[in-house]
């Protein structure tokens, strides 16, 4: 007579522990479905700064979905909108770009319309931050922040220089004027420069 | 007989009491309840005129002391484990469900990456085991070299290099991203040579109605744990010339040198 083989019989342990083991391996799996979702986009965008091979520094400057942090040298700018890993077909998009941070005042470009300057001296108070892009002359002025940022939002969006097709942001590659003031409104500090091209990382294959 | 009901019943509460997870309370509860029925029986068989109440008061007292029992039956019944227990089958009953529904919906069987898990697009020429170098948690190494000649420039194909890199991580949820590899990935020939992998160059075979890839990367093989890219060049190379990968990453910069390709003879 054939010999059944029985499998042996769990017992409450033992289908917890299985059932648990299943609800881990589907588990992984719904979280790759949905390209390894992270709980905040700041914890996204720190990945991103791994994923990318981007030094990681100091968070500075957070503001929705744009987030800027401070390291030797180097500032990673990112715009984040997502807790997820870029996939293939671009459908968890996020944008890194790094900035070279010298001692003195640094541009970090936000936007079309909006500059970050890092590294202010202490004592500014107010800045003023004239851009010449191709439309023309464009003025903005804001109040220096206590972590030695200012941060320009100009009325209009500006486009990107012709001159370099490989700019993102459309303050990119245009020359500049800062103006920093104290607080009795003596002027402190006027630098010119060229807001540099930054190499820009896109979630793209 | 009302009395003798609520005796039983009684014991049968006191003993269970302990037992915090309900399934399991109303199991054993039934059991205990079967073990009394069926002590009662034994007795009425056994002395056949024993009237059924006292039969089953002397079921009750065979039982033993109900707050002990109910005191070890609670002892192994831990609460938490059946709770548990009900959680994990819930929750990997709804997982299925969640996956099936997902899986219909997008029709994507595989990552949302859009490819199979592992798997690979062409084969490694040129097999070797190069350095590694680590860099933010990914390892780089060089796994193959390969001179593509094309004898006397068959159908006009120009001869190139190709060496492949693998590149590894244990976190499989973030392999190397193909865009920062390729901005990152210069590679340099003999007599100054030099191509960065940020930018492609294609040859048209008008004879197959095809691009070929002549200088630039293209990913070659894929596992969970790793990526294989080859990196293309059309320069003039002959035996003995190294070949040189420079990466610069914003983390930090490194160079892999192939000084060893094998000659492919393309027929």
């Amino acid at each position: 007579m054939k010999k059944r083989f029985l499998r042996p019989r769990l017992g409450r342990r033992g289908r917890t522990v299985r059932n648990l083991l299943v609800c881990l391996a589907l588990s992984l799996w719904l979280w790759s479905a949905f390209s390894y979702p992270l709980p905040t986009r700041a914890m996204n965008f720190r990945r991103l700064e791994h994923y990318f091979l981007l030094p990681q520094g100091e968070l500075v400057f957070r503001e929705g979905e744009l987030f800027v942090d401070l390291g030797e040298g180097q500032a990673v700018a990112g715009w984040v909108p997502t807790r997820s890993l870029p996939t293939r077909y671009g459908v968890y998009p996020c944008n890194l770009w790094t900035c070279p941070v010298g001692e003195g005042p640094s541009p970090v470009s936000l936007a079309d319309d909006r500059v970050l300057f890092l590294n202010l001296p202490g004592e500014a108070e107010r800045g003023e931050l004239t851009i010449r892009s191709g439309q023309g002359q464009q003025t903005a002025w804001a109040q220096a922040e206590e972590n030695g940022l200012c941060d320009f939002a100009f009325d209009n969006s500006m486009e990107a220089n012709c001159a370099f097709p490989n700019s993102r942001w459309g303050v990119e590659g245009w020359p500049y004027v800062l103006r920093l003031y104290t607080g009795d409104g003596a002027l402190l500090l006027e630098q010119e420069g060229e807001i540099p091209l930054f190499p820009h990382r896109q979630g793209q294959p | 007989m009302e009395r003798d009901n609520s005796k039983q019943t009684g014991w049968l509460d006191t003993a269970v009491a302990g037992i915090r997870f309900g399934p399991d309370r109303k199991a054993v509860r039934a059991e205990l309840q079967a073990h009394l029925e069926d002590k009662a029986a034994d007795f009425r068989r056994i002395f056949p005129d024993i009237a059924p109440e006292e039969a089953e008061a002397r079921a009750v007292e065979e039982m033993g002391d109900a707050v002990e029992i109910g005191k070890e039956l609670a002892r192994l019944h831990k609460p938490w484990l059946g709770y548990l227990w009900r959680a994990s089958k819930w929750i990997a009953i709804l997982s299925v469900v969640l996956l099936m529904a997902i899986n219909i919906l997008n029709n994507d069987h595989y990552q949302s990456a859009g490819y199979p898990l592992w798997g690979g697009f062409s084969e490694v020429r040129g097999r070797t085991e190069g350095e590694k170098i680590q860099l933010g948690g990914y390892t780089f190494q060089i796994v193959g070299a390969a001179y593509l000649d094309y004898v006397q420039d068959w159908r006009g194909i120009e001869d190139r290099v190709q060496v492949y890199i693998r590149v590894s991580t244990p976190r499989f949820w973030e392999r190397i991203n193909e865009g920062a590899l390729r901005s990152a990935l210069t590679m340099t020939g003999p007599e100054g040579w030099v191509w960065s992998m940020d930018s492609g160059k294609v040859q048209t075979i008008w004879e197959e109605g095809r691009n070929e890839l002549i200088c630039g990367l293209q990913r070659a093989e894929w596992g969970l744990f790793h990526d294989t890219y080859v990196a293309y060049g059309d320069l003039e190379w002959t035996e003995g010339e190294p070949v040189c990968l420079e990466f610069d990453f914003g983390k930090g910069s490194f160079t892999l040198t192939v000084d060893q390709l094998e000659r492919v003879v393309m027929e």
